[in-house]
């Protein structure tokens, strides 16, 4: 019997609906069991490399599982452009993937408390000029860890070691990533987003010099920028009364002052340091001040009364003194980042400071940062600013310490400078100073507040195997893979359809 | 079932493995990889973990192969046998629509897990000048090889049950593979894509690549996110082999 006419088409446009509804069922399975699948409460992932670079660490979980606060990472990278052909940017992005898959993990681990956003300048050009406003961000390739009162910035240098292809003399080698150590870094500023209070960094003002809030060359707003960015509070001190603010602070900067603050300012600083206050002190060696000496000596160091000016240089005058400064102390939570970076500071008009011999035996006194042998201390007259630049007859050539880290067994901990320049907007700003500038003001600052590593979790060396081939080993290379095993497949094919035939 | 599976699978290797179009795939493909892995030796500037990430990952031959490939593999799978008209026959064999399109699949996987494996050969190369290639790091890209493939397979099954002109099944499955990898690297350039990056980064499979597989990690989520849309596509293929009764 034939179908009565019509019936195909509702049969096949019932079919036709029935295989739609199917499809949707079916897409939206799929994209339901994915989606239950990313929740970071139940995803997994698996680390297979060598060094289990992607596998956080005990500590870690220890510290992820006990969060009582949400915690954001925001991280902002752009590889830089190092030397042509150094490859540093390619180091710099492959680091950066490091950080971001490890943040992940974090986020993972946490159980819903962190979360991650990862920002790209251009693409999210918006909300990354926002966070620079807000935060008083000086450059990318940074980790945001924003906590519910304070955020902490972690730069790129800090979380991996990459040695960055500089040689003596300024020829270039490979930029290659040396050390991932993003763990410890990123899992000790998890702890300190955590507390509430807000330190403050108190900059004693009113005796000439660079200024706090300004933005001139020689002032110091990038610095207290700098000190925001870490979460720190900066307030001026004046000199009305010196004492009772100091009350108030947990930081106190006397950065190259011009007049001499005093007895009265000197003593308070002392009294402030020996009560558990923190002290950075830049004092520039063109300027007298007894009072100054007097409590360099309360923390254990001298200074010598002279600019440091490089004997090697081909030029006269003051650009003799601007010093390169690339050796910094390994160890030291202060120079120990930068030391494993290789990068260099700035410094200019700085002078030499040494331990006072006579400071007790349980004073640490840690020499920072020391200049090359190629130096020489330039003196001059009492009342004037320099000397003539030149090395004569009297004046000492060799290597000076010209920045202390200074711990008493009691009391509190003092960063010491022989200058005050390679503080100021000037030599902070990547494009006048050395890399290494800002890095060691806030490494600084973040020792001060007792804000260094609060956990140790350990490094891990990167792994890196590099076949360099000769021009007859890579025609070999080539002769196997262009020529032999394409071959090896159309002869593999002329004998199966050889053996067909038969 | 299992083995009425695998009597359809031996005979989709047979008719995979003795077509002479098998070869010649082969041999362009071997040329094609020998190309990106002599690339990535020298855009790698001979680290050996670079040269595995560019190699079994981030080169651009290596994209061409993996989405190129499953298209010609499975554009005739079950196009021709609908052309040919071997299709009613095998589907009034006593064998379910769902076995078909499996050995169909597990067929095209088995081939195509035979044009990858000589590429191991690359790193036992260099392995003689002295490169340590990191073991963890091979066994998750070739995982992440093995988990992509699978999922344009399938796409490319799809298409094939859909017509019976086999370049009609291949362009189709080759520009929905394309879509499927280029549109969420496309769509994330976009700034106004920004609220919805998250979404779409976990669905970009350059992403996968560059954030798990060519790392050394197998992330959980995005296994199950090939693993759920092979199944997905599975059974499509298999509903749209169903769909001939209604016709």
């Amino acid at each position: 019997m034939a179908l009565k006419p019509g019936f195909g088409k509702w049969w096949r446009m019932g079919g036709a609906a029935e295989g739609l509804l199917a499809a949707l069922v079916i897409i939206g399975l799929v994209g339901a069991v994915t989606y239950a699948a990313t929740r970071p409460t139940v995803r997994h992932t698996w680390d297979l490399t060598k060094r289990d670079i992607y596998t956080l660490q005990p500590q870690t979980r220890g510290v992820l599982s006990g969060l009582e606060t949400d915690v954001h990472f925001i991280t902002i990278m752009r590889p830089e452009s190092g030397p042509l052909f150094s490859g540093l940017a390619e180091v710099q992005q492959k680091a950066a993937d490091y950080v971001n898959t490890l943040l992940r993990l974090y986020e993972q681990e946490a159980g819903g408390r962190v979360t991650l956003e990862i920002l790209d300048p251009h693409r999210d050009s918006r909300r990354v000029n926002d966070l620079v406003r807000a935060l008083h961000l000086q450059r990318y390739n940074v980790v945001l860890v924003q906590g519910p009162e304070r955020t902490e910035q972690i730069f790129l240098d800090a979380l991996v070691t990459i040695d960055r292809g500089l040689e003596e003399g300024g020829a270039t080698k490979p930029a290659e990533l040396r050390a991932y150590h993003a763990e410890r870094e990123i899992t000790s500023a998890l702890q300190s987003v955590g507390v509430t209070e807000t330190k403050k960094v108190g900059f004693l003002t009113g005796w000439g010099g660079p200024r706090m809030d300004a933005f001139e060359m020689f002032d110091l707003g990038l610095l207290a920028e700098g000190a925001r960015g870490q979460g720190l509070e900066p307030v001026p001190i004046p000199p009305e009364d010196v004492a009772a603010s100091l009350a108030d602070v947990d930081v106190a900067v006397l950065c190259g002052p011009e007049i001499d603050p005093g007895d009265r300012v000197a003593q308070a600083l002392i009294e402030f340091v020996a009560g558990g206050g923190a002290l950075l002190l830049a004092i520039d060696p063109t300027h007298d001040a007894p009072g100054l000496d007097r409590l360099l000596s309360e923390v254990g160091l001298v200074r010598e009364l002279a600019v440091l000016c490089r004997s090697d240089f081909p030029t006269v005058g003051p650009d003799r003194a601007i010093l390169t400064v690339q050796r910094f102390d390994a160890e030291h939570p202060i120079t120990a980042p930068i030391a494993r970076q290789g990068t260099f500071a700035r410094m200019y008009s700085v002078g030499g400071l040494a331990r006072d011999r006579s400071a007790p035996s349980t004073t640490s006194t840690t020499p920072l940062v020391t200049t090359s042998s190629q130096t020489f201390g330039d003196r001059f007259a009492p009342g004037e600013r320099s000397g003539d630049w030149m090395p004569t007859a009297g004046e000492r050539e060799g290597a000076r310490s010209v920045a202390y880290a200074v711990q008493p067994a009691e009391g509190g901990r003092a960063v010491v400078f022989g200058g005050s320049a390679h503080l100021t907007n000037g030599f902070l700003s990547t494009q006048e100073g050395g890399r290494a500038n800002f890095d060691l003001a806030l490494y600084a600052l973040n020792w001060l507040v007792e804000r260094e590593s609060a956990i140790e979790v350990g490094e891990r060396p990167a792994f890196v195997s590099r076949v360099d081939l000769l021009e007859d080993e890579l025609s070999t290379v080539h002769l196997y893979v262009l020529l032999l095993m394409p071959l090896g497949g159309a002869i593999l094919g002329l004998l199966v359809w050889f053996a067909r035939r038969r | 079932m299992i083995q009425r599976v695998t009597t359809l699978l031996w005979r989709e290797l047979e008719s995979l493995f003795f077509s002479p179009l098998a070869y010649i795939v082969l041999t362009v493909f071997l040329v094609l990889n020998g190309f990106s892995f002599v690339y990535a030796l020298a855009a790698s500037g001979g680290v050996v973990e670079d040269t595995v990430k560019i190699f079994l990952g981030n080169g651009p031959l290596f994209w061409v192969c993996l989405v190129a490939v499953p298209p010609l593999v499975t554009m005739r799978l079950v196009s021709e046998e609908r052309r040919s008209g071997t299709l009613e026959v095998l589907l009034t064999a006593p064998v379910r629509d769902g076995e078909v399109v499996l050995a169909k699949f597990l067929g095209a996987m088995v081939f195509q897990g035979f044009l990858w494996a000589p590429t191991l050969l690359y790193v036992v190369v260099i392995r003689g000048y002295g490169a340590v290639p990191e073991a963890g790091q091979l066994i998750t890209s070739y995982v992440g090889i093995a988990a992509t493939t699978s999922l344009l397979t399938a796409v490319g099954l799809l298409f094939s049950t859909r017509t019976s002109n086999q370049i009609v099944a291949a362009v189709g499955s080759l520009t929905a593979n394309l879509l499927l990898v280029l549109l969420p690297v496309v769509v994330l350039q976009y700034p106004y894509a920004a609220p919805l990056a998250r979404l779409i980064s976990r669905l970009s499979m350059f992403g996968h690549f560059n954030g798990s597989f060519s790392r050394g990690l197998i992330d959980s989520g995005v296994m199950i996110w090939y693993g759920a849309g092979t199944v997905g596509l599975l059974l499509l293929a298999t509903r749209s082999l169903e769909a001939r009764r209604w016709r």
